[in-house]
């Protein structure tokens, strides 16, 4: 993956969070890129910043509390973090659009679907090349819930989101996502809120829809199956870093981080004799004090007395492979990589 | 939907009838004789005697029960001793100055507050904020008949901006009585003169009438748009690049009407009742000004015959605003 | 492995007072949250003010006022309707009495007046609502009718209704107002009622079996004090500014009392020339209202911030 490939570029992405108690420092220092065509799936436990991390990405953050303390996010090199209100219009759902996690919260409960989606659609238009009538609109509409597999469109796109099942409203998401025809599409748990069978259906969907229109996607999951099924590449999340970015085959020949080792272990095998469920001691850091160092030591059972002054940052250790952590520094001794790596700190 | 009306005025003759049971027990339960009470404080022991028979009053409960039913049936409310007329003739003449009043004040704070709320919300803890939160929150406070008399004190009196009371000034012509809403008629009739001075009257009651329920609705507007803006949907539709005035107006706001309707309903029943004092004060001729007059007076019947048809014009409201709701809420539309 | 009942036998190293305030801390914080939250809010905390100066007046009243006769019908014709100066802070009305003193004196009407409405209202429309909820069926169907009927009528008007067949007077006036008021909390506990009926933890108690007194007292009873809270602080200042308009009407407080509403509607015939009649009353009726309902205000964000109130204000 080199510089001139990538079309989205997040670097040292530091975000903090304002609470009662104190200031979470919720993503500290996330780095990644995304490319023309790529597929990229982020994974991480509930609360490690994954969701965050995109919806920074489209500046959807509620500003305070939270505040974006240091680092950059661009698109075709321009700064996302420094955009204005009308130029974001330009970029959000037009360049990149978003799935979200529950459909059922995330459509306007007293509208219908047709107006829904004709504002979408016509708002794009505007900003493209002038203006659509509604009722151009409302046939792109159609086409749209068509190739996400709504069955009836015309008839059905007059209907309410509580009139829909889950499944359906997914379908209604993505093709407003669709409506613009971005070049990323973020998908942030598209299938979490899913009955499992109806999970199967988006993500074959998904694929679909990629391999048609090649749109690059970001994939946000905690669960790594779903992961595996649609995308190429991968960046294991914890605890606001990413720990360990590699494409999908070589994470599951070569995992090299102890948290990705101990998260493969804890998946459950069904064909598998063996006895007891592995899971990782300890639970995941408080954000508002978290652990010097790397964060993952509390829990990690390699931890070298450097893991606990300094933090690692994500090196490349093979073709395609990065690492955060200092087992992976090439072998140098204790003091010395613990050197090393505060010298190379921007 | 149809299906819908109907069951709901179902039930308002259900609960009219419910109201009419309770006054009825109230007038026979008052202590004092209901004879002497409606033959009035200065009627000798014979008018008292002639009272019982024609109300009826020497018979047992249930009958005097059905026979006041039967009576209001065919119209009769009973008789003011104060007037010497019929309680419905009187009611007849009176309640268009109060619904002109009333549905008057009702728009004038439906059309201030909300959008006055929208804008708090979005310019949360501006200048506009504060200064809206400061009249909010005394708007409750303050007597309405207080607020009045201040007003009429600095505008009417001090310094002659607006007339003192009354519907029209003592020279003008009331308009054709069309809809007997002096307004809606001189409009109608394209009586200019007989509606400005109309209008001018109206503006100080009126203003009194709705503070409490600007300052109320203003309040709940302003917190159900913070509120729904947080909401995910809202997040959904700035990520498809929706335009923020979009957003606000149509897409939240309609959100937020929802239960902001549910305080318009509310605030329109204590303007209902907060015409007592407004009429009192300037001399407007309603039945809240004729309740008063009837209740200071010890005259009973024509309170009860007020207190049905505030009972029944708060129904029909609560019915408009039911329908409302369906208007604004797909979900409930199908009840 | 721990054995899991270890954990629950008191240590022998703390005592009983340690552990009691560690089985409480989650109640501490909250406490110390809310109070946090509440002094945050210079809105609530000047309600907390004016209501505790209120208060103040109501108890020192009768000791720091000049001219206590007064407000209980004293008559000094030669400084009648005298401007507000050092002697009549607030002037002197019609009968030559020192509005300042009978301003003052009102409050100790006021606060009986709400106090009263409040408490019947509460009496009645809690135990009526714990019972329609509770219940369930049709005793909440019959409970739940008649309270729509006194909510079918607006109140102040239903208020006029009940003197006219009562006649006029303050003790009426207070019945009256009670009869307005008591629907507004049967809706409201019945409503909570029923919700926590639903919850998980009635049921777990009642398969444990608890009684059903044990498990009103115990568990929907506290879980009903905070919203009838915050219901009953916004319902003293509205229960006072009504039972002034009653008396500014005429049939609430009778002359000589010094009851702010019947002062104003006195006043009404000497405006606009001898304006501090009218003034001082209104701005005393004005001011404790609004400390209720800045008071009742900041205990709903804090006690009860899912609540949206909208029920008989």
């Amino acid at each position: 993956m080199n510089m001139e490939s990538s079309i989205l570029t997040v670097k040292d992405l530091r975000i903090h969070f304002d609470t009662f108690e104190g200031t979470a420092q919720v993503l500290d220092g996330c780095s990644f890129r995304l490319g023309k065509g790529d597929t990229l799936g982020l994974v991480g436990e509930t609360g490690c910043g994954k969701s965050i991390t995109a919806k920074a990405i489209l500046g959807l953050l509620p500003v305070p509390p939270t505040r974006i303390v240091s680092g950059e996010i661009r698109f075709h090199g321009q700064n996302l973090l420094s955009l204005s209100e009308g130029e974001w219009k330009r970029i959000r759902g037009n360049q990149i659009a978003m799935i979200f996690q529950d459909p059922m919260t995330y459509l306007n409960p007293v509208f219908s679907i047709e107006k829904q989606m004709v504002d979408v659609i016509r708002g794009h238009a505007r900003h493209r090349n002038g203006s659509m009538s509604r009722s151009e609109a409302r046939e792109k509409a159609i086409g749209l819930l068509d190739a996400a597999h709504m069955a009836n469109p015309r008839l059905r796109i007059k209907e309410f989101p509580h009139e829909f099942s889950g499944g359906m409203r997914q379908r209604v998401l993505i093709a407003m996502a669709l409506a613009g025809d971005p070049e990323i599409l973020i998908a942030d748990e598209p299938t979490t809120a899913l009955d499992v069978t109806i999970q199967a259906q988006i993500l074959r969907l998904i694929k679909e829809l990629v391999e048609r229109f090649h749109h690059s996607v970001l994939l946000i999951s905690h669960d790594l199956g779903i992961v595996a099924s649609v995308c190429r590449r991968i960046a294991v999340m914890y605890a606001g870093d990413i720990v360990e970015l590699t494409t999908i085959e070589r994470i599951f020949q070569s995992p090299s981080h102890p948290y990705t080792k101990g998260l493969l272990r804890a998946i459950p095998n069904l064909s598998s004799r063996e006895g007891k469920l592995v899971g990782i001691t300890g639970s995941i850091p408080d954000f508002i004090d978290p652990p010097k160092g790397c964060r993952f030591h509390p829990r990690c059972l390699h931890a070298m007395t450097v893991c606990k002054e300094v933090k690692p940052l994500l090196e490349e250790i093979a073709e395609e492979h990065q690492v955060a952590c200092f087992l992976y520094e090439p072998s140098w001794p204790d003091a010395a990589r613990g050197k090393k790596a505060m010298s190379q700190r921007p | 939907m149809k299906q819908y009306i109907v069951k709901r005025l179902l039930l308002i003759i259900l609960t009219l009838c419910g109201l009419i049971t309770v006054i009825f027990l109230v007038s026979r339960v008052a202590p004092g004789d209901p004879a002497r009470l409606a033959a009035g404080p200065d009627a000798t022991e014979e008018m008292v005697e002639v009272m019982r028979t024609e109300f009826g009053l020497d018979k047992p409960l249930v009958l005097q029960y059905i026979a006041y039913f039967k009576g209001l049936f065919r119209g009769n409310l009973g008789r003011s001793i104060r007037t010497r007329r019929s309680v419905l003739d009187d009611l007849i003449a009176f309640f268009p100055a109060t619904f002109e009043l009333t549905v008057f004040s009702l728009l004038f704070a439906v059309v201030v507050a909300i959008p006055l709320g929208v804008l708090c919300a979005v310019y949360r803890d501006r200048f506009l904020d504060h200064v809206a939160r400061v009249f909010s929150v005394s708007g409750m406070a303050l007597p309405m008949f207080w607020l009045a008399l201040m007003l009429q004190l600095f505008l009417a009196l001090r310094f002659d901006f607006l007339p003192l009371g009354g519907r029209l000034g003592m020279m003008t012509e009331p308009p054709v009585k069309i809809t007997h809403l002096f307004l809606v008629d001189s409009l109608l009739t394209g009586n200019w003169h007989a509606f400005q001075d109309a209008l001018r009257h109206i503006i100080l009651p009126a203003f009194v009438l709705s503070f409490p329920a600007l300052a109320s609705i203003v309040r709940v507007n302003r917190a159900e748009m913070l509120e729904v803006l947080t909401r995910d949907f809202i997040t959904s539709a700035r990520a498809h690049g929706i335009s923020k005035i979009r957003i606000i107006g149509q897409y939240a706001l309609k959100n937020a009407l929802i239960p902001t309707m549910t305080m318009v309903g509310l605030r329109y029943g204590w303007m209902l009742g907060g015409t007592i004092l407004v009429e009192t004060v300037f001399d407007w001729p309603g039945i809240g000004l004729y309740a008063v007059q009837s209740a200071v007076y010890s005259d009973f019947q024509p309170i009860m015959g007020v207190t049905l048809l505030i009972g029944i014009n708060f129904m029909v409201a609560n019915l408009i605003i039911d329908l409302v709701y369906g208007a604004l809420d797909p979900r409930v539309r199908y009840e | 492995m721990n054995d899991v009942w270890t954990n629950l036998k008191p240590s022998k190293t703390s005592g009983v007072w340690a552990q009691w305030k560690e089985e409480h801390e989650s109640l501490f914080r909250d406490i110390r949250l809310s109070l946090y939250l509440f002094s945050r809010s210079p809105l609530s905390v000047t309600g907390m003010i004016l209501v505790g100066v209120f208060f103040l007046v109501v108890l020192i009243g009768p000791m720091i006022v000049p001219f206590p006769e007064d407000a209980t019908g004293a008559v000094h014709m030669s400084q009648k309707l005298m401007e507000p100066d050092s002697r009549f802070w607030f002037g002197t009305d019609e009968m030559g009495r020192d509005i300042f003193t009978r301003v003052i004196l009102g409050t100790r009407i006021s606060l009986r007046i709400g106090l009263i409405i409040v408490c019947v209202a509460m009496g009645i429309g809690v135990p009526l609502g714990i019972t329609a909820g509770f219940i369930g069926g049709w005793v909440n169907e019959v409970i739940m009718r008649i309270t729509d009927i006194f909510l079918s009528i607006p109140g102040l008007l239903l208020a006029l209704a009940v003197i006219g067949a009562l006649g006029p007077g303050i003790t009426n006036s207070m019945i009256a107002l009670s009869v307005v008021w008591w629907p507004g909390y049967v809706r409201l506990v019945q409503g909570k009622t029923l919700s926590l009926k639903e919850e998980a933890f009635i049921e777990a108690a009642q398969s444990v079996g608890a009684g059903k007194a044990r498990i009103i007292f115990l568990h929907i009873l506290p879980n009903c004090t905070s919203p009838i809270i915050v219901k009953a602080s916004m319902d003293m200042g509205m229960a006072i500014l009504a039972a002034a308009g009653l008396g500014f009407v005429g049939v609430g407080a009778q002359p000589p009392a010094p009851e702010w509403g019947a002062m104003i509607s006195a006043a009404r015939n000497y405006l606009p020339t001898w304006w501090w009649y009218a003034v001082f009353p209104g701005l005393a009726i004005f001011i404790t209202v609004l400390g209720f309902n800045l008071l009742g205000d900041g205990l709903r964000d804090i006690l009860d911030p899912q609540s949206r109130g909208y029920y008989r204000e």
